[in-house]
């Protein structure tokens, strides 16, 4: 079964709902033929003999989507080499990891794009190269929203939001091809974002607010690590300052608490857009 | 309970025992009815099991429960010292390690005591010694996380008890514990419950005084909960004490179990300072209340916990009715330590997939920074090879371009370095690369490619000093193509602290030199000389700046009074290691020469000769040591001297237009046959490196070395035919001063030796005639005599 081209789902969604243009943005990329390649196939999950995201990614093989449909999925899913996660609907599919354990772990060349992650102890975990993380939302783990380490997976329009550690943890980790962008990391109960090592990173147009301890942490030095108009808001007092370049207003969340809605008011905020002059943070509708 | 209704001490039935046995000052069996009010619960170590006494610590305490360690996230100290009336003390000093992400390690320690009161005797009346009753206990805990929301926990107690110097026993104990995190909600907040069983194996000390003693079993109930992103956080316990207590303990007989409830909220204002408000209560009503202002700044503490607390607590005494009421102070410490659990798991994660390819990347930089370029290439390439997904994979392939740079192999290096660039485009390997594309294009002339890249790394986000060495390459390509004002603009750019200000001043001075601006140029050289070097390089560039001067000096010495001077005290601060030291030799050699300092000239000419190895600077300094003893006018030494100098020129082949050209070819050729070498060589290094590999990479690195040599062979032939530095000139003109001095030294020779003859003669000349005039006078003196002879006949 082939995936339709990119441009029917960015009109409307398979199953009536209005897919955003960042689950679009995803199947751009498959399109483009970063991931896809011929001859893949699309598993669904659920479909006959398949009820987990797992069983499905244990028959997918490289350049494989496995495309998932709305539901709780009880599980902690280990990715191979190469496979598209897909959910069919944004943060319709949702993995939660059971209060222990690392929901997703990504291998090499691996998207994920549109799930909520929850309810482990990491939400994800990446060590290797060419892994994309869009458009997703990863909250509520009792550690750490994101751990990566070595490489940067490209990480996108993502909520990254309520975990009980930092939003995203790295060690000796560095972008080589990629960059933390357009994310909203918030309420978080360490860092927004906190690195280790000798990390080298490019942090550009997101939205860290309102986590407990600092927006941005780094281990050593801050020459390293490249961070551009960001909008840091709320977060304990930035050891140094917030850096220039960046800024600090109010994102004025809608519903963050009660509905997870990070989308923000526009009456009220977003007088500074980034450098691709968007808005900063998620650009995901909820 | 026994307690309650005897109105005994804090420390159990043996201190009853002990009283009755030998009895106490009434003040302080009074102080003792008194202080039972306050601890109220009668069996021995039972104060130390409640919660008032250190209930802003309780939620990172063991004792409370030693599954609630997997809650920590950081090594953490937290201490309590709470003191009553001044005369009993409570301490717990305790330490939790996080192991992975969900372990924990604790050990606490305990001191459970009376300040030390005198003895008295039978009759109630003060001995000598000084006692006090005195408890330490020392925990270790252990917590995991081994299913979903659970943990479990276990402490292993040993407690220590020096009862009044009359007695002392150890004892052991065990608590176990359960935790489940119940909640973790944007809106609802985070809550954790717990169950402890405190001294499920209870600690038993013998008594000399009656029955042996237990510690109290308690099973305590707690709840952990923060809302509002931890701003306000809360607290509860509910205790179910005396479990395993006997019968005979009870005021009837008959066992009744006591229960309590400790509460704690706080609110945290402006993530700084926290008020927390407590209560108690039990089975008789309300037990204590109590407050505790806090300060909590954790973005002063690098983002963790540095909380000091003190803690009033009002205690309701219910047995006197409420007729009296006591107070305890309590003083608190939680500090975090070290790094974030989840942080170290982040490092041990990253360590264990990078051991194999860390240790060749950090072999590879060793050789690189020892300058073995040649090595350091394999062993990048080696890694790029075999671990292409090696977190610092930009790095390797920057540092394979730059190993190629610095191997001299020029269009590789180029391409590397491209290759890194597009690779890599978000890496902060991007502006490094670019740099070493721009040095190369500065090396190759291609200076409308330097411009162009100059462009990409002038930008906001590419570091300073990065910018600043671009600059410095710009500076000297504008000074190449005859723009002084755009390599002025450039070259001043340089800050005083990059490593590139020394040189960048350099080609300034050299820069002004050539407008004529001497003394600016000199303004450029004192700041060189003043700034203390940093690396051999900038001694070099000093010692080159002092030479500069010198040669100034020397120029200048018409215009500028004791211009020679200075030029003597500027040259002479080139130390005899120093690649200068030979300019600053010909420099002293030609101001002694002008200065009329014979001598010196002399001297600093010969050691010039015996040190160069260069056949030019031996004419040269020969040429002045004869030049000295020609103004001395013994030209008789000069040309000997003279003819050794000559010699040092006829020595060298002849350079001709076509021997010139040949040696061009030569060089290209070996250039060429260098280039075909390094596309081998990066041929190599693409594959993975079996024995073959190896073997052929080392006989490659053979012929390396040798064509190296001959390039720089080459290139050292043509800096020396067209040696112009300073002082030194060129063989042409070196040979012509030599022929020159050679010939004015036979001619006046010869003019001396004819002069000596003619000298000679005239000596002679007057030595005959001196002896005719003495031959004249003895004639003259002979006629005189012989008339007077010639009358007598």
């Amino acid at each position: 079964m082939c995936l339709p081209p990119a441009r029917i789902f960015c009109h409307r969604g398979p199953v009536g709902r209005t897919v955003s243009r960042l689950v679009c943005g995803c199947l751009a990329i498959l399109g483009a033929g970063l991931w896809w390649s011929a001859g893949a196939r699309v598993l669904l999950v659920p479909s006959p003999g398949v009820t987990t995201i797992t069983a499905a990614v244990v028959r997918a093989q490289s350049g494989d989507t496995v495309k998932v449909d709305d539901g709780i999925y009880r599980e902690r899913v280990l990715l191979s080499q190469g496979i598209v996660l897909l959910a069919r609907n944004q943060f319709g599919a949702i993995i939660d990891g059971g209060g222990r354990g690392t929901v997703l772990t990504l291998n090499r060349n691996n998207l994920v794009c549109g799930f909520e992650i929850r309810n482990g102890t990491i939400g994800l975990f990446s060590n290797n190269s060419g892994n994309v993380v869009k458009a997703c939302r990863i909250v509520r783990n009792w550690q750490t929203g994101i751990l990566v380490v070595r490489h940067l997976p490209h990480i996108e329009d993502n909520v990254i939001a309520f975990n009980r550690s930092s939003g995203i943890q790295g060690w000796d980790v560095r972008s080589t091809t990629s960059s933390v962008n357009h994310n909203t990391i918030a309420y978080n109960g360490n860092h927004g974002v906190a690195l280790g090592g000798s990390s080298t990173i490019l942090l550009e147009n997101n939205v860290l607010a309102f986590n407990e301890r600092f927006g941005l942490k780094v281990g050593s030095s801050m020459k390293d690590v490249r961070v551009v108009t960001n909008n840091f808001y709320r977060n304990a007092g930035q050891p140094g300052g917030i850096p220039d370049g960046n800024y600090s207003f109010d994102p004025a969340f809608i519903s963050p608490h009660a509905r997870l809605d990070f989308s923000s008011d526009t009456a009220h905020c977003c007088k500074y857009k980034g450098a691709d002059n968007e808005n900063l943070g998620t650009r995901l509708n909820n | 309970m026994l307690s309650r209704s005897n109105g005994l001490y804090p420390f159990g039935q043996s201190a009853r025992s002990f009283f009755s046995g030998c009895g106490l000052q009434k003040v302080v069996l009074a102080f003792g009815v008194w202080v039972s009010l306050l601890y109220a619960d009668g069996l021995e170590g039972e104060y130390l099991l409640t919660q008032r006494w250190r209930s802003l610590i309780a939620r990172y305490s063991p004792l409370t429960n030693p599954a609630l360690l997997t809650e920590a996230n950081y090594q953490d100290v937290h201490a309590a010292l709470s003191n009553t009336l001044g005369e009993f003390s409570m301490v717990e000093l305790g330490t939790t390690t996080p192991i992975g992400l969900y372990q924990s390690f604790g050990a606490s320690w305990f001191v459970q005591g009376t300040e030390p009161f005198t003895k008295t005797n039978e009759g109630f009346q003060p001995t000598l010694e000084t006692i006090s009753d005195r408890h330490n206990a020392f925990l270790l805990s252990y917590a995991i996380n081994p299913w979903k929301h659970l943990s479990i926990g276990l402490n292993a107690m040993v407690a220590y008890r020096n009862m009044y110097n009359e007695s002392q026993n150890v004892g052991f104990s065990f608590d176990a514990g359960l935790s489940y995190r119940l909640l973790h909600h944007p809106l609802l907040g985070d809550h954790v419950v717990g169950a402890a069983m405190q001294n499920v194996l209870p600690i038993t000390f013998a008594s000399a005084y009656g029955p042996a003693e237990q510690y109290p079993s308690v099973l305590r109930f707690s709840l952990l909960s923060s809302l509002f992103e931890r701003r306000v956080q809360a607290a509860a316990d509910f205790a179910i004490k005396d479990i395993y207590a006997k019968n005979e303990v009870f005021q009837n007989g008959v066992k009744a179990l006591e229960w309590e409830v400790d509460a704690n909220l706080s609110y945290w204002f402006l993530k700084l300072f926290k008020l927390y408000g407590l209560l108690g209560f039990d089975q008789d009503g309300l037990e204590y209340w109590g407050f505790a202002p806090a300060l909590n700044m954790p973005s002063g503490f690098g983002g963790r916990e540095l909380e000091v607390a003190y803690q009033f607590v009002a205690v309701n005494d219910a047995a006197s009715q409420g007729a009296q009421s006591a107070y305890t102070n309590s003083f608190y410490l939680h500090l975090e330590l070290g790094k974030h659990r989840e942080e170290r798991y982040a490092r041990m994660m990253a360590r264990v997939a990078s051991i194999q390819p860390n240790q060749l990347y950090n072999r590879a930089l060793t050789l690189y920074s020892q300058g073995d370029y040649w090595e350091a290439y394999y062993v990048f390439g080696r890694i790029a090879v075999e671990y292409p997904d090696f977190f610092k994979s930009d790095w390797v392939s920057y540092y394979m371009a730059s190993c190629q740079e610095e191997l001299d192999m020029r269009s590789h290096a180029l391409n590397s370095y491209t290759t890194a660039r597009s690779s890599y485009s978000k890496s902060n390997v991007v502006p490094h690369a670019t740099l070493g594309m721009m040095r190369l294009h500065y090396r190759n002339g291609k200076d409308g490619a330097l411009a162009e890249l100059f462009k990409s790394i002038n930008q906001p986000d590419v570091p300073d000093s990065l910018k600043v060495h671009a600059h410095y390459l710009m500076g000297q390509s504008a000074l190449r193509n005859n723009n002084p004002k755009s390599a002025i603009k450039h070259l001043e750019a340089v800050s005083e602290n990059h490593p590139d200000y020394l040189f960048a001043q350099h080609t300034l001075a050299i820069q002004r030199i050539i407008a004529d601006s001497t003394a600016v140029a000199l303004q450029h050289m004192q700041k060189i000389i003043q700034t203390p070097p940093r690396s051999k390089h900038h001694e070099e560039i000093i010692n080159r700046t002092l030479v500069m001067v010198g040669y100034l000096f020397y120029e200048e010495r018409e215009n500028r009074e004791g211009a020679l001077s200075q030029a003597v005290a500027a040259l002479r601060k080139v130390p005899a290691e120093s690649y200068y030291y030979e300019d600053a030799l010909l420099g002293l050699s030609w101001i002694a020469l002008k200065a009329r300092q014979w001598q010196d000239c002399i001297a600093s000419g010969k050691e010039l000769e015996n040190r160069s190895a260069t056949p030019n600077l031996k004419a040269e300094a020969a040429l002045l040591h004869a030049l000295a003893l020609m103004m001395q006018n013994d030209y008789g030494r000069s040309i000997p001297i003279l003819e050794n100098a000559l010699s040092y020129i006829n020595d060298q082949a002849p350079i001709g237009a076509d021997s010139l050209a040949a040696r061009q070819q030569v060089y290209q050729n070996t250039r060429n046959e260098y280039q075909t070498l390094a596309e081998t060589a990066s041929q190599l290094a693409a594959n993975r490196q079996s024995s073959l590999v190896v073997n052929q990479i080392d006989s490659l690195h053979a012929q390396q070395r040798s064509l190296v040599q001959a390039l720089r062979s080459e290139l050292d032939f043509f800096d020396n035919y067209k040696r112009h530095s300073l002082f030194s000139r060129s063989q042409e003109r070196v040979k012509d001063d030599i022929e020159y001095a050679l010939a004015q030294s036979q001619r006046m020779n010869s003019s001396q030796d004819v002069i000596r003859q003619q000298q000679k003669l005239q000596g002679k000349q007057k030595d005959i005639d001196q002896q005719i005039e003495e031959l004249e006078k003895q004639i003259q003196q002979m006629d005189a005599v012989e008339p007077e002879g010639a009358g007598d006949e």
